[in-house]
């Protein structure tokens, strides 16, 4: 089995415009693990941001009576990024960034992929 | 049926009855015998004649020596030959057929050879694919999109008809609810002279996917089969 870094650095590999990666503990709010092709850009210092975004949703999902859990994933879209955050499981979250030239279907896909993969890493 | 008999020779006709044993003078002449009867005389059918009578039903009147089915092979010497009491044989008058000339009735194949994949990257996997339905359509315009309608990869694809082929998959997806039957084939739908827009949809791996493209003239199921069949593979391997 391959660790948590080598998979994520698979990922990289895959999404076209790739711009960085993490794997989020939701509760924690810290990342477990990650990738970037930009040394600027840290995404895992916005982890717990990110992880704060998801547990408000969840909040928000259950005032709607829509379940707290049924969001697959959330979308933030900026003036050079786009922002992909991913449910793994109820504990963790996977966030992307691509830059606008990429293409959200593939990226969305291309996580799907990596989902199976990256929850049997973390044991979860 | 009676156009079916007319090219029948009805003096031959009622010699081959009088052969047979059967009175021609009690029962009227051929004309006015039961259809089904004469159509029984070993031209085209050959379930039993339904007897009138015990006393007046003829003898089983044994087909001709030649084959009982019709064959396209040309009339033997015998069946040709004056000797015959001009009962025409199964096969005399037909004109002779070649077989090499004869259209194979099985359909031609036209599904594409299967595409074996080089990578198990996903956008490379799905480059593969969208060149080889490509190669063997000489389509315009693919395009693969997910059950969201969000296009994972296109070539030159007009957006409308993107954006189109969503509605044609919702319909789809309401023909179990019409029918009570899934729909496991693709959709066409003639856009205009010289367009037609194939949409082909398959349960992958990663959800449902669809491939959309525009083609000359519709093709063949054997080949949106195909089609179908390779977009689930190109998500199998993660």
């Amino acid at each position: 089995m391959h660790t948590l870094q080598q998979e994520m650095d698979r990922f990289r590999e895959e999404v076209p415009e790739f711009v960085s990666t993490d794997m989020v503990n939701i509760d924690s709010g810290l990342s477990i693990g990650g990738a970037t092709v930009d040394a600027d850009f840290d995404a895992s210092v916005a982890s717990a941001c990110y992880a704060e975004v998801v547990k408000l949703n969840r909040k928000a999902l259950d005032l709607l009576g829509l379940g707290a859990n049924s969001t697959e994933d959330i979308l933030i879209t900026t003036q050079t990024l786009n922002i992909l955050v991913r449910m793994l499981g109820s504990n963790y979250c996977h966030v992307l960034a691509i830059t606008r030239k990429g293409n959200l279907g593939l990226a969305r896909a291309i996580m799907k992929k990596y989902e199976s993969v990256l929850l049997n890493v973390v044991g979860d | 049926m009676s156009q079916s008999l007319s090219w029948i020779d009805p003096s031959a006709f009622s010699a081959a009855l009088t052969r047979a044993g059967f009175d021609a003078t009690q029962h009227g002449s051929p004309a006015q015998m039961p259809v089904r009867s004469t159509m029984n005389f070993g031209f085209i059918g050959s379930s039993p004649i339904p007897a009138p009578s015990q006393a007046a039903r003829p003898a089983p009147v044994s087909p001709p020596a030649a084959s009982p089915q019709p064959t396209p092979s040309a009339p033997t010497a015998s069946a040709a030959a004056p000797g015959s009491a001009g009962i025409p044989s199964i096969g005399q008058g037909m004109p002779s057929v070649d077989t090499a000339e004869m259209p194979d009735p099985s359909p031609q194949p036209t599904a594409p050879p299967k595409l074996e994949f080089e990578s198990p990257r996903l956008d490379l996997r799905l480059n593969d694919y969208m060149e080889w339905v490509e190669t063997h359509t000489g389509c315009k315009g693919l395009f693969i999109v997910d059950e969201e309608g969000l296009v994972l990869m296109e070539q030159d694809s007009d957006p409308n008809l993107v954006a189109l082929s969503a509605y044609f998959l919702n319909l789809k997806d309401r023909i179990p609810d019409s029918l009570g039957t899934r729909s496991e084939g693709s959709i066409a739908i003639d856009l205009d002279d010289e367009r037609v827009l194939h949409v082909v949809q398959a349960d992958t791996l990663l959800g449902p996917h669809a491939l959309g493209f525009t083609v000359q003239s519709p093709l063949h199921r054997d080949t949106t089969q195909a089609f179908q069949e390779t977009l689930s593979l190109v998500f199998a391997q993660s």
